[in-house]
């Protein structure tokens, strides 16, 4: 029979390295995941982006003589509520804000003085 | 050993897909904010021609009732426009807007024809057409003859017809001398300093580039973009080869050469020829003052010239004859689009697609000379939109934007 070399010794990674590597990991881990969670779970970039384009549309929108009050404007998953008051004592001036909520959380509010328009 | 090096490696591409999430969330939110401070500069500008009543001035002040939100807005004069010039805030981030104003036409304003009332009926020959209100003599508008040819439209007015004796001039020339006085104004300094090309980004929010001349001014291949002045003591004479885009001519006497195309406001006090084949882009203004009530003003348009915008001969000669008074020519294939304003005489023989407000209309030909006559002209208020803007002394209380810039 012949005789088998036996195989080389494999180079491990020693128990103070793996410590240390586990340690950077759960570190950054740690840290990462606050930012994270600001960043990407609760405002994703996407839906941020397409729920302030939508605020843009609705605060665009011309306001009609008569039209004053509280009035929401959906596009899903998005809810826009248009507030129209008055201005003081200007007959044809109106402040008009926009708030645009995603799954009840409010991501965008804009506010405009629009002058009245007859449609 | 290499258990370090794939953990660093890993935490390195965490933090930096972490970190660019971050910075993509920061220059969202950067974009969102400086689109909050362009709201705030609507939003002033919205309140300041709502609450101006001339739409000059300078106001500061905070939006909405929040410290985060500020405004600070100049208007002034710009010819027959404001120009208005809108700073705003929102936290640290700033906007900057400028336009002119204008007034937007309304009632007597927004009618197609005045003509006063001398006691004499408005006579329509040839290919006429008027469309839309009409403020006339009482005498009314009848079919007149000229050698051959009679009337050989189909109505002699498409609209509602009025009468002027008691309507009062669609045009306040208080507000418009103010204005004038202060258009007088301009610095002395020689046209030498003039550079041939001007900065191609006009900066509208600063003093505007005044240049004054004792000599005639003859502007041959200089470009002028954006807020500049130019006065001459004689006369300027536009060459065709000149670019001017917003700016401002002051002379006595005011010459533009045949193909010239740009947007001017041109303002004379005795003489203002536009050469045929001219076009005056909107917001253009051909405007005749004559502070001398003894020398009626005189302004003459070529064959074949399109105005956007204004075309206005002031002068008032009260006491003179009929054919003293100040006198407006617009030749064939003319076309102004916005209105022409004219307290003497005008003779029309192109269209005007607004307005026409003028004392009598004269009418020359071959053989005869014409007192309220119109021959293959058109007056249609019916064919420009309902939101054009005129300039800013037009009886309205209704002030807008004529233009971004």
């Amino acid at each position: 029979m012949s005789k088998k070399s036996l195989p080389k010794r494999l180079k491990a990674s020693t128990l103070v390295e793996v410590l240390v590597s586990f340690s950077i990991i759960a570190i950054i881990f740690v840290l990462g995941s606050q930012l994270w969670s600001q960043a990407i779970l609760k405002q994703s970039p996407m839906y941020v982006f397409r729920g302030r384009a939508f605020i843009r549309e609705v605060i665009d929108k011309p306001v009609h003589p008569n039209e004053v009050g509280i009035d929401t404007m959906k596009r899903m998953p998005f809810v826009c509520i248009r507030h129209i008051r008055p201005y003081q004592t200007e007959p044809y001036l109106r402040e008009v804000s926009v708030q645009c909520y995603w799954q009840n959380r409010l991501i965008g509010t804009r506010k405009r003085y629009i002058r009245v328009q007859d449609l | 050993m290499y258990t370090l090096m794939i953990s660093l490696l890993i935490s390195t591409i965490l933090g930096g897909l972490i970190l660019l999430i971050h910075s993509q969330r920061l220059i969202m939110d950067k974009l969102y904010h400086q689109e909050l401070a362009e709201d705030n500069t609507l939003s002033a500008l919205n309140w300041f021609l709502e609450t101006d009543e001339d739409g000059i001035g300078e106001y500061k002040g905070v939006l909405f009732g929040t410290a985060t939100d500020s405004f600070h807005v100049q208007a002034a004069y710009w010819g027959m426009y404001s120009l208005v010039n809108v700073r705003a805030k929102h936290g640290r981030a700033e906007h900057h807007r400028s336009c002119l104003v204008g007034a937007k036409p309304q009632d007597v304003s927004n009618a197609a024809l005045f003509l006063d009332d001398t006691h004499f009926p408005l006579k329509l020959v040839g290919k006429c057409e008027l469309k839309g209100t009409c403020y006339l003599p009482k005498a009314g508008v009848k079919s007149g003859h000229i050698g051959r040819r009679t009337f050989e439209g189909r109505m002699l007015v498409d609209g509602e017809v009025k009468e002027s004796l008691y309507t009062s001039w669609p045009f306040q020339y208080t507000a418009f001398l103010d204005a004038q006085r202060d258009l007088m104004e301009v610095y002395t300094g020689q046209l030498g300093d003039v550079p041939i090309n001007s900065s191609p980004i006009p900066e509208w929010h600063l003093p505007a580039h005044q240049y004054n001349s004792m000599e005639g001014i003859l502007l041959d291949q200089q470009t002028f973009i954006g807020k500049y002045k130019i006065k001459s003591s004689e006369y300027v004479y536009i060459r065709a080869n000149t670019r001017i885009e917003g700016g401002i001519i002051i002379a006595p006497i005011i010459e533009v050469e045949q193909g010239f195309q740009g947007n001017v406001q041109l303002f004379a006090t005795d003489t203002l020829i536009i050469q045929p084949k001219v076009h005056l882009r909107y917001p253009s203004a051909i405007v005749l003052s004559s502070p001398d009530e003894k020398k009626p003003g005189y302004i003459q348009i070529g064959e074949g010239t399109t105005v956007e915008g204004v075309v206005l001969n002031s002068t008032e000669f009260l006491g003179l004859t009929e054919s003293d008074k100040a006198f407006t020519r617009l030749g064939k294939q003319t076309r102004v689009l916005g209105e022409v304003i004219c307290k003497g005489r005008t003779e029309l023989r192109g269209e005007v697609l607004g307005s026409l407000f003028t004392h009598t209309f004269y009418l020359q030909t071959l053989g005869s000379v014409y007192g309220n006559y119109l021959l293959d002209a058109r007056i249609s208020r019916a064919d420009l939109t309902n939101d054009y803007v005129s300039s800013m002394h037009i009886s309205t209380p209704t002030l807008t934007v004529a233009q971004w810039l």
